[in-house]
């Protein structure tokens, strides 16, 4: 395979991850508890549903809160050349994207709660057919990024 | 036409122009008649219990009474539609403005929507069968942009004037393209909502009535009109006035068409004459006989309905045979007669519909556009411009594959609006646009080379990379175990059943007093065995398909274009130009990875939302070169 993209993200967007996955494990967590919960009240079921429950759930948090944010983090890259966006993401399904500022329409930031208490940002940029996002940048670097890829995209069209 | 100004206006500009006055009385009958049948169908049961407590004298009323009040209520209805019709259709106009095509309606909350002339990219029509009676049509007017850009529909217009309408948009399009917006000339008599225009096309149908008359069976007769492909000049003669050329020879018909050839060519009560003056035509081809057949008989949809239908009927009644009771017996007689029934009538109703859907199959290339006219009863009409095809499918079905005939579409960006129109014909748009649906393979070449001459430097077939070896043992995993769904459905059963029948054993499950143990046990065991044996069918056949696959597939890129095969027992053929990638992409799981292989996808902007073309198994070096083929390459 040939090398890879040269910028990462910002290191901060690990705890974005986390407080993002946290939040959904947490949401379906409590929404299974409420299915389990019900059963252990049945003499002959007892206490093992909850129990394996909260094993799954442990392991889960593990998993998604303290192995995969730094793998995905080491796995995701993203490089602006003149012409193009390169982008490479994906533990196990590896994904490699390249997308001409030619075909760009437009490009924005976007900030959500999360994103904003850390001072990240992230940047989208939107084809014809769809959008790639580049998940956590420092806020003035994905405005600066923002801008530049607008502008690329811009110089590319005229060129065509 | 105006020779020395090409831009001679047949619409006023910033005038309000009406849709046809059919809107007011066509429209709301066809939707009123839509509600009063489904209150009936709905109501059925209500109906039935009148008529039964009319026959025991429960009600005391008069009959006649209860159908004047039905029949008043259903005039009152078709008035209230009749109304509102009428309020929406004087609240409806289209105006031609300088840069822009607005299109205003609405009767409490007024609408506009703008189309600027430069973003119309292409001017379909369609006429539903009573549309066609009266020869209005209603259009739809495509503009720049994918998903969230929806198409504006400008309903019940005269067919003629949807057609100066289309001439229109792309004439001014081309105007202002050229910045010579002030050089548009207005030219009243070819504009229909003028005294004048009335009175020029009033003189011009005298004219065409006063010409012999055409006895009945010998259409043709008339001499037609034609345009030179060398000159643009328009002729009635065997050769061309100017230049000497012969007339091109005549579109291949069919015995559908020929017989239809009235019907082809009625155009409906308040159509108008056709146009002259487009753009020439630089290629034209139909159906012949076999082909709009075979067409027919060989495509998809009539068979899947049929085949649900037979399925639902045959597990309705097994579950009704199965109670073993009175009912049952009186019913198994008739089951066999029922299915086989409903399944025939259901397939030919089908064939009928696609039959019809392609009877008068017109496609041609006129200046930069792609036009496919069609439908027998209800009629189709869409184009495209040569610089929207986002790329050329070509696919077999596996009866296609068998004959070796194949169906060309074209890729284009649909609009959200269309989508939402539930009827058959959006269903048969979701593949492009078909510009031929039924093609021997060796005639594909021909085709394209006429109809997209553009595409003349495209990868063909030969010139593609197959497979590296080990894509055919990864195919054959892949669709035989992984994502064989028979396969885990087969499973699913069996662990079901071997549950129950577990539980059974146990005496945990008490049957009812009708059916005993070994009854079910028989059912069971029988019923896995038919599964098990499908899925043994299934598997076999998903297998040849993977062989084939990996065995012809392949991928071939040159300067502009990407060719993406995908053989199988169905083919698809993707000819994918380099301009309308939106994004190159590869993909790879570990099991890829040890082999240095990847996914190879192309993602275009082709239907609602995007398409992506996609080979498993290309080596990834390939990938890498792939990628670096997508980059601009600012030299070229």
């Amino acid at each position: 395979m040939k090398e890879m993209p040269a910028n990462q993200l910002d290191p901060r967007v690990k705890s974005v991850w986390r407080i993002n996955d946290a939040i959904w494990i947490t949401v379906i967590g409590l929404v299974a508890a409420c299915c389990v919960v019900p059963l252990t009240f049945i003499p002959s079921v007892g206490m093992w549903p909850l129990v394996a429950l909260c094993i799954c759930m442990v392991a889960v948090y593990i998993v998604w809160l303290a192995m995969l944010p730094p793998i995905r983090y080491v796995r995701w890259r993203y490089e602006v050349s003149e012409d193009y966006l390169d982008i490479a993401k994906g533990i196990i399904w590896r994904k490699r994207y390249t997308i001409p500022f030619i075909r760009v329409q437009n490009t924005d930031t976007r900030q959500g709660p999360i994103l904003r208490a850390f001072g990240l940002a992230s940047v989208t940029v939107a084809t014809a057919a769809k959008e790639h996002v580049i998940p956590g940048l420092q806020a003035d670097a994905a405005e600066q990024l923002r801008d530049r890829a607008a502008e690329l995209a811009r110089l590319a069209r005229e060129d065509v | 036409m105006n020779e020395t100004n090409p831009f001679v206006s047949t619409f006023e500009t910033g005038r309000h122009y009406k849709v046809h006055k059919s809107y007011v009385y066509v429209a709301p009958i066809v939707a009123a008649v839509a509600v009063v049948f489904l209150t009936l169908v709905n109501g059925m049961q209500g109906w039935i219990e009148l008529y039964y407590a009319f026959q025991k004298g429960d009600v005391h009323a008069n009959p006649l009474m209860v159908i004047g009040l039905v029949v008043l209520v259903l005039v009152v209805i078709i008035g209230a539609f009749v109304g509102l019709y009428a309020l929406a259709w004087k609240n409806m106009s289209y105006v031609f403005d300088e840069r822009e095509f607005s299109f205003y309606s609405g009767i409490i909350t007024k609408r506009r929507v703008h189309v600027p002339y430069a973003r119309v990219q292409s001017v379909n029509h369609r006429e539903s069968i009573i549309q066609r009676i009266f020869g209005v049509c209603t259009v739809t007017i495509d503009s720049a942009g994918g998903s969230s850009n929806k198409a504006v529909r400008v309903p019940y217009l005269q067919l003629e004037t949807a057609e100066r309408l289309r001439v229109e948009l792309f004439m001014r399009k081309a105007a202002v393209a050229a910045g010579a917006e002030s050089a548009l000339v207005y030219d009243p008599r070819a504009d229909l909502a003028t005294a004048e225009g009335m009175q020029a096309h009033k003189d011009h149908v005298r004219d065409e009535r006063g010409q012999a008359p055409v006895p009945p069976g010998q259409v043709a007769a008339v001499p037609t009109m034609w345009t030179c492909p060398q000159c643009g000049k328009a002729n009635t003669s065997n050769f061309c006035g100017d230049c000497g050329a012969p007339q091109p020879a005549q579109v291949k018909a069919n015995a559908l068409d020929t017989a239809a050839a009235p019907l082809g060519d009625w155009r409906g009560l308040y159509a108008g004459t056709a146009i002259v003056g487009e753009e020439p035509v630089s290629y034209e081809f139909g159906l012949t006989n076999h082909e709009l057949l075979l067409t027919t008989v060989s495509h998809d949809s009539p068979l899947v309905s049929a085949l649900i239908v037979c399925v639902t009927l045959i597990v309705t009644f097994a579950f009704v045979l199965l109670a073993q009771d009175e009912v049952a017996t009186t019913i198994a007689m008739f089951t066999l007669p029922i299915v086989l029934g409903s399944t025939l009538l259901i397939w030919v109703f089908g064939l009928l519909v696609v039959l019809f859907s392609f009877g008068n199959f017109r496609a041609r290339r006129r200046g930069s556009r792609i036009e496919v006219e069609r439908g027998l009863l209800a009629r189709n009409f869409s184009g495209i411009d040569i610089e929207r095809v986002q790329s050329i499918e070509i696919r077999q079905s596996f009866v296609r594959r068998i004959i070796g005939y194949c169906e060309i579409s074209l890729g284009r960006i649909d609009a959200a609006g269309e989508q939402n129109k539930g009827n058959n014909d959006s269903k048969m748009n979701t593949k492009g646009l078909v510009v031929h649906p039924f093609v021997k393979l060796d005639r594909v070449d021909e085709i394209l080379d006429g109809l997209v001459p553009e595409f003349a430097d495209r990868p063909r077939r030969v010139d593609c990379t197959p497979l590296p070896q080990p894509a055919m043992r990864r195919a054959l995993l892949r669709r035989c175990i992984w994502y064989n769904w028979a396969l885990w459905v087969t499973v699913f059963i069996a662990i079901c059943w071997a549950i129950i029948g577990g539980f059974a054993n146990a005496g945990e499950i008490r049957f009812a007093s009708t059916a005993s143990y070994a009854q079910y046990d028989k059912f069971m065991v029988g019923s896995l065995i038919v599964v098990i044996v499908l899925c043994v069918a299934i598997t076999v056949a998903r297998g040849v398909g993977a062989v084939l696959w990996a065995r012809h597939s392949g991928y071939a890129w040159n300067r502009r274009y990407l060719l993406v095969l995908n053989d199988g027992l169905s083919t698809s053929q993707s000819v994918v130009p380099r301009q309308k990638i939106q994004a190159g992409a590869t993909r790879s799981n570990p099991f890829q990875r040890r082999l240095s292989l990847a996914t190879l996808q192309a993602v275009t902007a082709a239907g609602t939302r995007a398409t992506t073309a996609s080979l498993i198994d290309v080596p990834a070096n390939a990938c890498a070169d792939y990628l670096d083929w997508i980059k601009p390459r600012r030299q070229v």
